[in-house]
């Protein structure tokens, strides 16, 4: 009798509500790397006790006097390069040049230049990633200042904590992101921004007031100051070299729902699940065998080949179903 | 999947070490619990999964001020209450018809404390504020009772089924059920030997 009751129970209220599948991936990474940082910063502040208590141990043994360590003069590196293509250099504060390698770190007031055929991927201190396509130089001036002197890059803030701003400055303007993935191009001409995702302000494109640039828009400014804004698309051609300079995925994930989490946010596609179903099992499924060394497009493809699922990509929307035999 | 840490302690020292396994724990168990009580609060999913967010991340940044004086969700839920403030703050709307059964001292404590009642459980009405007290009593029973509960009674699933689910046999998977109908019980009964009016204004 207790136990029907409480079956009763249960059944009459149903299934918790869950939260949606997008919301809980975007959560799921944004925590993941503040998890991170949180960890190491723990590592890094153990290190500094030891280090205290050794050398105060060492002093007491000699005399009653007590060190301080001196306070940081300022962040000594503001990015680190996760992926390569072509060649890269960059020239650091003792104006050498040298040629840009995976896990680099990049210290402020380098210079950071790709070659024609060269782009490059780096993640940020500040938890965002920052792309340079062919031929592009930026400077980093620090952890979420850079200077864009001519080329093109794209910023995502996706990894980023909330609150922790890039700006972007140009001949023209100066971008600062909100929670956005967009790119800018900047030469003598003009400055064009295309925001994917999220929204931006543009400061200096018009006196005495920023220019919000939203989901889905763009704006371009010219050297003769005109401004032009419009609709933009947020997936196809013009954002191909993103998804081509995208830093890998982790080669230890095989969650089906994470990788396509990953192919969407590279591509500009919004994942669907068809039904509850689909996402249960996309969920539960496990890929055999890694993706490393695929691009975004690459594993889509991949992934429509090797897993039970039907993918329909129309107008920037990717819906995932099962294949059922019975249909 | 069991959880790998069983108790707070252990899982708090586990994210701040950079266990991996840990952050999974955190964050699966955490986030929908977080999500849910917020909805409950604000009625707007939208709203409810970006306030949890916040609330999964502001815990990971004071993760080293947890003492253990409250279960890890409770403690998150205080934050997450404070983040739904501020939102009322910077956002004033009006507050939802149905009063939130568990901001009530009472019941809040009976979640909370889940110590043994001494009375048997009414028959329960199919009513709206019955179905998120029973939803509310579910997500702050111990991982993984109130997905065990649900998965058998609500979604059908045989003790097999749930034991694969579980990582675990059938025999301890028949132990864990009966321990989570336990705990679900005394917690349903302390709610009602408190005499916790079912329906508010």
């Amino acid at each position: 009798m207790k136990e029907r009751l409480i079956e009763n129970a249960l059944r009459a209220a149903g299934r918790r509500p869950p939260p949606s599948e997008e919301a809980t991936q975007r959560a799921y990474q944004t925590a993941r790397e503040e998890w991170q940082r949180v960890v190491r910063r723990q590592t890094r502040g153990r290190r500094w006790l030891g280090m205290t208590g050794l050398l105060a141990a060492s002093v007491l043994a000699v005399a009653l006097i007590i060190a301080f360590w001196p306070a940081a003069p300022g962040p000594r590196i503001v990015a680190e390069v996760v992926r390569t293509q072509g060649v890269s250099n960059y020239r650091g504060r003792g104006h050498t040049t040298e040629v840009v390698r995976v896990r680099d770190a990049v210290p402020p007031g380098a210079v950071i230049e790709t070659a024609p055929q060269g782009r490059l991927a780096l993640r940020l201190t500040a938890g965002h990633s920052l792309r340079l396509d062919h031929a592009t130089r930026i400077v980093a001036v620090s952890p979420r200042e850079f200077r864009l002197e001519y080329g093109r890059i794209y910023v995502d803030s996706g990894d980023a904590a909330a609150g922790e701003s890039v700006r972007i400055d140009t001949t023209l303007a100066a971008i600062s992101d909100i929670g956005t993935q967009f790119q800018v191009s900047s030469s003598s001409a003009a400055l064009r921004v295309q925001v994917r995702d999220g929204a931006v302000t543009l400061s200096g494109a018009e006196a005495n007031s920023a220019v919000a640039v939203a989901t889905g828009e763009f704006a371009e400014l010219t050297a003769d100051r005109r401004l032009t804004r419009g609709a933009t698309d947020t997936f196809g051609t013009e954002w191909a070299w993103v998804a081509a300079a995208a830093p890998e995925l982790d080669a230890r994930e095989r969650r089906l729902d994470r990788i396509l989490a990953w192919v969407c946010r590279e591509l500009g596609f919004r994942l669907r699940y068809a039904d509850a179903r689909t996402r249960e099992m996309a969920v539960e499924v496990r890929l055999d065998g890694s993706l490393e060394g695929l691009s975004p497009q690459e594993s889509l493809e991949v992934l429509q080949r090797v897993t039970n699922f039907s993918y329909r990509q129309n107008a920037g929307v990717l819906t995932l179903e099962t294949l059922d035999a019975n249909r | 999947m069991q959880p790998q840490f069983e108790n707070d302690a252990d899982l708090v020292a586990a994210l701040l070490a950079g266990v991996p396994a840990a952050f999974e724990q955190y964050f699966h168990g955490s986030y929908p619990r977080l999500f849910r009580f917020a909805l409950r609060r604000l009625g707007r999913p939208e709203l409810a999964e970006e306030i949890a967010q916040e609330a999964i991340i502001k815990g990971l940044r004071r993760l080293s001020d947890f003492r253990g004086e409250a279960a890890l969700l409770t403690w998150l839920c205080t934050i997450c209450r404070s983040e739904i403030a501020m939102r009322r703050r910077r956002h004033p709307e009006p507050e939802p018809l149905q009063a939130v059964l568990e901001d009530d001292p009472g019941v809040r404590a009976a979640l909370e404390l889940l110590a043994d009642g001494p009375a048997e459980p009414e028959a329960m009405a199919h009513r709206a504020e019955t179905i998120a007290l029973v939803q509310s009593v579910l997500d702050f029973l111990p991982a993984p009772y109130g997905d065990a509960l649900e998965w058998k009674y609500v979604d059908g699933l045989t003790v097999a089924e749930l034991a694969v689910r579980l990582g675990r046999t059938e025999k301890a998977t028949e132990s864990l059920l009966t321990r989570a109908r336990d705990a679900f019980r005394r917690a349903a009964s302390d709610l009602f030997a408190e005499g916790v009016e079912l329906v508010r204004p």
